[in-house]
């Protein structure tokens, strides 16, 4: 759906963007993670055709950017970092600009518009004007505004930065439903429990693209795959043992919780506990470890800056 | 294409004039020009034969011939009055765009309007015409006004052909659009750098110098209205209009507005 190739820009010398190769398929929601400057903006300014590319090129909904401006921007939807509503415009009137825009009939105009005010809570404030709106609620209208025309591909950029964990809540609940609905989604985000929520697949970007994985498969590359074990009591033979085995990478003690890393959890962890207690240890609990995404993005981030 | 022109000048009417200072200064322009002209002619018809003497050096000049000394007075005046017309398609059009376009960089709305099918024509077309419809619709009717409101306040009816001759009606039809025009064209450079409608307005104010010259001018019997001069300020200000335009075509660019707009 969405395909860059060597997709560069530069403001005046300076690389914003450098030289991305990206691949987004059709339904996929892929975040777009990185620091304040990082580029996320600018790239998704490119492929919504805001913004021209320096060098490279890349496809929207397999239109040409830079050829095909137009009908591409016919197809998508974008939620920027602000809301960007017509503040003395009420509610509905804003959605009915938008709308028109898009060239919606006036019977399509008005089923959306009522689908999603309704969808997003906002049917009884149709008439009020969007300056008297909650921010939360502002997001919730911007948000209407981007899918009203049900694009193919919707950019959201920061959907719930400076929201009450409520709004961001709501908001990331309809995220959550229009990914259901197959929706192809880039999520920039500095949230990583929102990424790691929502994207089937996440991008760390700083100016380049330093890796694409899975939120899953990012952590498992940065720290492989681990259990703990919680034990009775932990001897340093019992240490040398487990770490002899195989399909081990590492083992850590933590008072009395053994932590290893191993291949293929879900097959070595029977032996693995058979043999401790082949050994005389007393298992209480085995548990997988868990990092979070923000753990692995910080992780890369500081890898890449070393 | 017409129908997204007309969605965004509509649009631009239902946010612009929700503003009370833009409603202001489409409305009151008009209103106090009606007013000031008609009273100036209503006044100069009731001046005594002493003041009328006062006019006699006015009266060599071949546009009064076969007038009297109160209907001579009367076109003086009334003539005056008519440039400052002017003034209305230079003022409004600034005011309504400037609110136009600096309200969308403050409430941040432009983005997501780029990022529709709109054409950077289309959203150029829009906001200019949303800008000088009202200002010429203004304009127009004004002197609709005045020449309804001139026809009982004349002292004759001769009067009224010599003071609304066709080169007037041209100046108003012809001169007032480009006038606007330009207002419009410096409005959009001025918006792309500051962030303040005000600014805007108080950058362009500097346009009334023209106009108020040409009103000395003609007070001072150095310019004559008539064809050869209407033709000549016309082209003139044809020319500056496509050198204003073709910078704020330039400036006006989805790249532009989004990354060097201030």
């Amino acid at each position: 759906m969405i395909e860059t190739k060597g997709l560069t820009r530069r403001f005046d010398g300076l690389v914003a963007v450098d030289h991305i190769d990206l691949s987004v398929r059709k339904g996929e929601v892929f975040g777009l993670l990185g620091p304040n400057g990082a580029g996320k903006t600018t790239t998704v300014r490119m492929l919504a055709t805001l913004i021209g590319a320096t060098e490279g090129e890349a496809w929207v909904a397999g239109l040409r950017v830079g050829e095909q401006d137009a009908q591409i921007r016919a197809k998508i939807g974008i939620l920027t970092e602000s809301p960007g509503l017509y503040e003395r415009l009420s509610v509905e009137a804003n959605l009915r600009f938008f709308a028109r825009l898009h060239s919606l009939s006036p019977e399509q105009e008005t089923r959306q518009v009522d689908k999603y005010l309704s969808l997003l809570d906002l049917d009884d404030k149709r008439k009020e004007p969007a300056a008297t709106l909650s921010k939360g609620m502002k997001q919730k209208l911007a948000l209407a505004r981007a899918v009203l025309h049900e694009p193919e591909v919707l950019f959201l950029d920061e959907p719930t930065s400076a929201l009450d964990p409520e709004a961001a809540r709501v908001v990331r609940e309809f995220m959550q439903d229009l990914r259901a609905h197959g929706r192809t989604i880039v999520l920039c985000t500095h949230n990583l429990f929102e990424a790691d929520l929502l994207c089937d697949r996440v991008g760390i970007i700083k100016q380049r693209l330093l890796r694409v994985d899975t939120p899953r498969g990012l952590r498992s590359s940065l720290y492989g795959q681990k259990v703990a074990l919680e034990l009775a009591a932990v001897g340093p033979d019992l240490e040398r043992m487990v770490l002899a085995l195989p399909f081990v990478r590492g083992v850590e003690r933590q008072d009395s919780t053994l932590v290893v890393a191993l291949d293929d959890p879900d097959g070595n962890n029977p032996t693995l506990v058979s043999r401790l207690v082949e050994a005389g240890a007393q298992v209480r609990y085995v548990r997988p470890v868990e990092h979070s995404l923000e753990d692995a993005y910080l992780a890369l981030v500081a890898e890449i800056e070393q | 294409m017409r129908g997204r022109v007309w969605t965004l000048i509509a649009k631009e009417w239902a946010d612009v004039f929700r503003n009370k200072m833009v409603l202001f200064t489409v409305l009151l322009p008009p209103a106090l020009m009606v007013l000031l002209s008609l009273g100036a002619l209503f006044g100069t018809g009731m001046a005594g034969p002493g003041d009328a003497n006062d006019l006699q050096a006015f009266m060599r000049r071949p546009q009064f011939e076969g007038l009297s000394a109160v209907e001579a007075g009367q076109v003086l005046m009334g003539q005056y009055f008519l440039t400052l017309f002017l003034l209305m398609p230079l003022i409004i059009p600034v005011s309504v765009a400037a609110y136009s376009i600096v309200g969308e960089k403050m409430q941040r709305s432009l983005e997501a309007l780029l990022a529709t099918p709109i054409t950077t024509g289309e959203l150029l077309l829009g906001k200019c015409l949303a800008a000088i419809v009202p200002a010429l619709g203004a304009t127009w009717l004004s002197f609709l006004v005045f020449a309804i409101g001139a026809r009982f306040m004349v002292v004759s009816p001769l009067v009224f052909s010599r003071l609304l001759s066709p080169v007037w009606v041209l100046v108003v039809v012809l001169i007032a659009p480009l006038a606007a025009m330009l207002g419009v064209a410096l409005s959009i450079i001025v918006s792309s750098r500051v962030n303040d409608p005000r600014a805007v307005e108080q950058t362009i104010g500097i346009l009334v110098v023209p106009v108020l010259g040409l009103f000395v001018l003609q007070l001072t019997g150095i310019l004559a209205l008539n064809y050869a001069t209407l033709a000549a300020g016309a082209i003139l200000l044809l020319v500056i209009d496509a050198l204003v335009l073709r910078g704020a075509i330039r400036i006006f660019d989805r790249e532009a507005i989004l990354t060097r707009w201030k």
